[in-house]
């Protein structure tokens, strides 16, 4: 608390560089949430227009007649409340796996005393670097792990990337030594280091990596259509794929009547598929308020 | 047990058993990790081998027949052909371009965010910038190139109101990789400067009291004790992103790509698509990834190298 | 009356048929259920067994279970690729790229085509020969001289695409009918280019973009790609010289059509944001530019998606809707009509063709194996073409279910139960036809639409087909790239007309001439 104060006392005292500053800095925000903001109205303008309104050369940034046309007939598709279900469950599952391997990885190579610590670390960013492609994954997952039609084919393939890893393990290294070391001389186990010391102080990294998780399980679902076949089983982003990709084929079959799929559906698609992601952020971002680790520590 | 941290402080010559006797159970911890990537990675790692051979579906990757040429036909194929070394050129040139001006923007844009007090601002900023990353590059494709348009987008409006002539940004080999430069900063900087915002968020606030109390104004605190306190990331981060280099972004380029800029905008990704993967060809595709993955592996290597004599961090 | 009449000639067509399926369906009563699994479908969703009528009665027919792949069409090759390269197989595929039959063949994924086979499916054989006029459909099924996959017949693939024009323009700007010879098309192309024929005050308007100008070439005799947009993935279209398989895009004829193009270019007659797409965004076949009374004619499109409601309570086509909702008031025939392709000083015209026989499907080795698989797969496919009731059935449903209405003689799938073609492929609609029909069914599930093509067909160039030889895989990517890239950079004016002999010179020398010859000796030309 007494930290907060003095920094409140000094704030006031701004000079005036300080203040033309501010509003630089202010004004660019501003700026650029506005040019970033652009796609996202485009979006939801035509996700909300009809297709009178959308087929018109042009942006539309702001909906000028509601038309909730394209979200009826995405709601109404049924497998997307299960794909929905799904999809929370690869994710809650991958973030977990993901966290687990992430801090029993990075916390020894993060330590300079690891034996043999650099070939351990280069093992590891190897696999960034030589992959033998989709085939001989394939073939593990389905003939030689059979994990087939499991939510363990679309979970564990990509539990831990090195990129991360490495990540990770800088954000474990950036934690001054002194804190570990009272520990230490408390008797206290390697163990017990990770889980009350340095976990704690990494609720940032591990706020953006579970992100990261997130963001990679909500949105694959290329290896869904490889080794899921039960329909029942499919991810979100699966199933929107099956609604979007309707009016995109090329094909002469005129047995049928062609529906036109349109815009304003496939942009209600995609809100529905990225509006969860994008919600939870806010919640994570108290992650990332400057001083939270120290503080947390020394409070 | 002894006391562990000690160690750290007297380095002790030691024999490699005596110290993994010593700390064992940091390698236990790890060890879950390594029988993951073995699995995992090293396992399925030795498909590499088709890129030296005629992958026959029925024969599998191992009974194959090995490749014409030693088995380095398919190394040939790509080397030779008639569009590889101006694709080879244009995927540097894009990257070589995106480090230089993709790689700070999430920087700034966290540093900017960073000098924030209104709570309530940052969050909404923070929550604006992250968005488009959601947008899959077919889409954005589609609104830059409505953006851009030089008869109906609104950059062009503004171009003519300043009187000079509209320019067709996506149609133009002089502006295309502007384009693919502009508009992957527009729809990845807010995304990526979470990592950035992480770092800062470790700082310890009294650093920036011990700066006041020096008399440094605000722009002082950025340079003497933000940017140096996030510096280890942001090596961390360059390391990497010399490492993909060679990694160009196959759904943006292919979504904007046309006849007219093929010449500049035709990346590794795109040209490989086009004559591999549409082939079914999976021992062309391994080669191509083969090749490109040494190629970023030098560069990777490279650039920790250098790091790691003029700083303290390093990737290994 | 006319209902009346309809259904009698249905059920004269139907009665024979009947009967004869169910002799048929006996032998397969006496044995074990096979399983079978299916891809000869467009994947526009997953069929699903479990609920699906159309499924159950097919499955209980031939006493089969059937599974099927969900393959996404836009991922078509990697993701079908590694199943099969790790040595799964369906029974039945569909070939998205019938030039990757000899992949497939290569691969020992297809099952050869015997004469025994095709002799198990007579009305097939004897639909795919009625259209075989040039003696050419095999072609590109073949592999060494036999047959590996089974040709799909499409009758409205068949009809030449259509030139759509806007009637109201040509009218404002003082002309009264669509033009015809290439001097009438560029007297019409620069009035609506520069006299306002939107009367909207502005030179905003164009007389064509990328979907017309494949109909230029083909004034000059042949059509060398389909588009001018992309990054260069479109086939390169062959034709016929002196009994010789060639590329058109290295023709002399190609070269007068530059040089036309490049001259309209230059005059403003074509959008210049060709490049970038004349459709961005939506159904394949619309184009956003004529909507937006940007161009004046565009093509691509097929004559049935310009339709009006042709009997009552139906929809009109797919690009007439999209165009009535920007332009509620137009009418078909008057402020929108079908027009000619351009004819050239030899009096060559024509728009791309897709063909009769475009697509192919093949029955797999492992399929072959099993010849009591084998059987009543072939069987499925004879009573496709056979059997009316079955077509209509795998087709269009159940008439008792709702799943489709007969208005007038036409089928109609109900719009309520299937709104898009996600919801009728799950339900097991057009799946188990593997996509093809019997053209003299298709006449009679809607006649009045094969009227209307009729009416508003034009001339038009048919792909040549011609079989997949190994210095495609070499040379034929890059080829196609530079092909594309140079046709654009004369269009536009970067590189002068006379480059074009350069071009042709560098492409036989990059590989182009050895294609060629190697495709003459596979057909034996």
């Amino acid at each position: 608390m007494a930290f907060n104060q003095r920094s409140d006392f000094l704030w006031k005292r701004q000079t005036a560089g300080d203040k033309l500053f501010t509003g630089i800095i202010y004004a660019a925000l501003v700026l650029v949430c506005m040019i970033t903001l652009l796609p996202i109205l485009q979006v939801v303008t035509v996700s909300l227009s009809p297709n009178d309104v959308v087929g018109q050369y042009g942006l539309h940034l702001f909906p000028t007649r509601i038309s909730l046309s394209g979200y009826e007939k995405v709601l109404q598709f049924k497998p997307i409340w299960t794909a929905y279900l799904n999809t929370i469950i690869r994710s809650a599952l991958g973030i977990v796996i993901t966290q687990v391997l992430l801090a029993l990885g990075a916390y020894p190579l993060s330590k300079k005393y690891l034996p043999n610590r650099g070939f351990w670390t280069f093992l590891v960013l190897l696999t960034m670097y030589f992959s033998g492609g989709i085939v001989p994954n394939y073939i593990l997952i389905t003939k030689y792990l059979k994990l087939r039609n499991t939510v363990w084919a679309l979970v564990l393939p990509a539990a831990v990337n090195a990129y991360t890893l490495v990540i990770v393990r800088n954000f474990f290294e950036a934690i001054p030594d002194s804190l570990e070391e009272s520990a230490r001389i408390d008797g206290a186990s390697e163990w017990r280091v990770l889980t009350s010391i340095v976990i704690p102080l990494s609720k940032p990294v591990i706020a953006t990596t579970a992100l990261w998780s997130l963001v990679y399980h909500w949105n694959t679902w290329l290896d869904c259509m490889l080794y899921i076949s039960d329909a029942s089983r499919y991810v979100l982003q699966l199933v929107l794929r099956q609604i979007l990709l309707q009016g995109q084929l090329q094909d002469m079959n005129i047995m049928t009547q062609v529906s036109v799929n349109n815009d304003t559906m496939k942009m209600a698609t995609l809100v529905v598929s990225i509006l969860p992601v994008i919600v939870i952020y806010p919640f994570l971002q108290k992650y990332f308020v400057k001083g939270v680790m120290i503080g947390a520590v020394k409070g | 047990m002894t006391i562990v941290g000690l160690q750290n402080v007297k380095p002790k010559r030691d024999t490699l058993l005596g110290q993994y006797k010593r700390h064992w159970a940091l390698f236990v911890m790890l060890l879950p990790v390594l029988v993951y990537y073995i699995i995992f990675h090293y396992f399925p790692m030795s498909g590499i081998i088709i890129a030296f051979k005629n992958f026959r579906f029925n024969d599998g990757m191992f009974a194959s027949p090995w490749a014409a040429d030693n088995g380095l036909a398919h190394f040939k194929k790509l080397f030779t052909g008639m569009y590889f070394a101006p694709v080879f050129r244009n995927t540097l040139i894009i990257s070589l371009y995106k480090i230089l001006f993709t790689f700070p923007a999430p920087i700034l844009l966290a540093l900017m965010l960073n000098e924030i007090r209104s709570q309530k601002f940052k969050r909404v900023a923070q929550t604006i910038t992250y968005m488009p990353y959601f947008i899959s590059w077919v889409v954005l494709a589609s609104i830059v190139i409505e953006v851009l348009s030089p008869s109906r987008g609104f950059v062009n409006y503004f171009i003519n109101q300043l009187g000079m002539d509209s320019v067709y940004f996506t149609g133009d080999p002089r502006t295309f990789r502007g384009v693919l430069v502009g508009s992957g900063m527009w729809r990845n900087t807010g995304y990526q400067a979470i990592v950035f915002l992480a770092a800062m968020s470790n700082i310890d606030p009294e650093m920036y009291d011990v700066a006041d109390l020096d008399g440094a104004g605000r722009m002082q605190k950025i340079v003497h004790v933000t940017v140096p306190s996030i510096m280890p990331t942001i090596i961390i981060m360059f390391i990497f992103a010399m490492g993909s280099i060679m990694n160009d972004d196959f759904d943006q380029v292919y979504n904007l790509l046309n006849a007219k800029t093929l010449s500049v905008g035709d990346v590794i990704s795109t040209y490989t698509y086009r004559v591999g993967l549409q082939q079914m060809d999976f021992s062309y595709a391994t080669a191509v990834g083969l090749f490109r993955n040494v190629v970023s592996l030098v560069l990777l290597t490279g650039s920790n190298f250098v790091f790691r004599r003029v700083s303290e961090t390093s990737l290994f | 009356m006319r209902k009346l009449l309809a259904v009698l000639l249905c059920l004269a067509m139907i009665l024979p048929c009947v009967t004869a399926g169910a002799e048929e369906a006996n032998r397969f009563q006496d044995r074990e259920p096979i399983s079978v699994e299916w891809l000869a479908y467009n994947t526009y969703g997953q069929p699903d067994p479990a609920s699906s009528k159309v499924i159950q009665a097919v499955q209980e027919k031939y006493n089969i279970d059937l599974s099927f792949w969900f393959v996404d069409d836009q991922q078509w090759d990697e993701v079908l690729g590694v199943r099969l390269a790790s040595g799964e197989m369906p029974d039945i595929m569909k070939i998205k790229n019938v030039q990757n039959t000899s992949k497939y063949q290569q691969q020992g994924i297809l099952a050869e085509i015997t004469p025994e086979m095709l002799a198990k499916m007579p009305s097939y054989t004897a639909a795919v020969d009625a259209y075989d006029a040039d003696d050419n459909i095999w072609v590109d099924a073949m592999v060494d001289g036999k047959i590996y996959a089974l040709k799909g017949i499409n009758l409205g693939s068949s009809y030449p695409t259509t030139l759509i024009w806007r009637l109201d323009w040509l009218k404002n700007v003082g002309i009264d009918a669509t033009p015809v010879t290439i001097e009438e098309w560029e007297t019409a192309l620069r009035k609506v280019t520069f006299e306002d024929p939107d009367q909207n005050g502005k030179n905003d308007t164009y007389g064509i973009s990328n979907t017309v100008i494949s109909a230029v070439f083909g004034a000059f005799g042949a059509i060398p790609l389909k588009e001018f947009r992309g990054s260069g993935t479109q086939n390169l279209f062959m034709t016929k010289k002196d009994g010789k398989m060639v590329f058109a895009a290295t023709q002399p004829e190609a070269k007068q059509a530059l040089e036309l193009l490049a001259r309209w270019y230059a005059e403003g007659l074509i959008d210049p944001e060709f490049i970038t797409g004349e459709n961005t965004g939506g159904y394949w076949a619309v184009s956003q530019a004529f909507e937006n009374n940007k161009v004046a004619v565009m093509g691509m499109s097929m004559a049935n998606h310009w339709n009006p409601p042709l009997v009552e309570g139906a929809a009109p086509g797919a690009c007439l809707k999209s165009f009535l909702e920007l332009h509620p008031d137009a009418v078909f025939g008057e402020t929108i009509i079908p027009g000619l392709p351009p004819v050239g000083p030899e009096g060559k015209s024509g728009t791309h063709t897709w063909g009769v026989a475009g697509g192919s499907f093949g029955i797999t080795a492992k399929a072959a194996e099993d010849p009591e698989k084998l059987d009543v797969l072939l069987q499925m496919i004879e009573d496709v073409f056979a059997d009316f009731d079955y077509a209509a059935m795998t087709s269009y449903g159940f008439l008792e279910d709702n799943d489709y209405s007969i208005i007038e003689g036409v089928y109609a799938t109900n719009p309520e139960k299937y709104p898009d073609t996600a919801a009728s492929t799950k339900a097991g609609l057009n799946v188990l036809n593997a996509t093809v029909s019997n053209p003299e069914f298709a006449k009679l599930f809607n006649k009045p639409q094969y009227d209307f093509f009729d009416q508003w067909k034009t001339t038009g160039y048919m792909d040549e087909k011609y079989p997949a030889v190994p210095a495609q895989d070499q040379y034929l990517a890059d080829l196609k790239t530079f092909t594309l890239q140079t046709y654009v950079d004369i269009i536009t004016g970067t590189q002068s007309v006379d480059s074009f002999d350069g071009f042709v010179a560098k492409f036989n020398e990059q590989g182009g001439k050895q294609i060629e010859d190697e495709i003459n000796a596979a057909m034996g030309l």
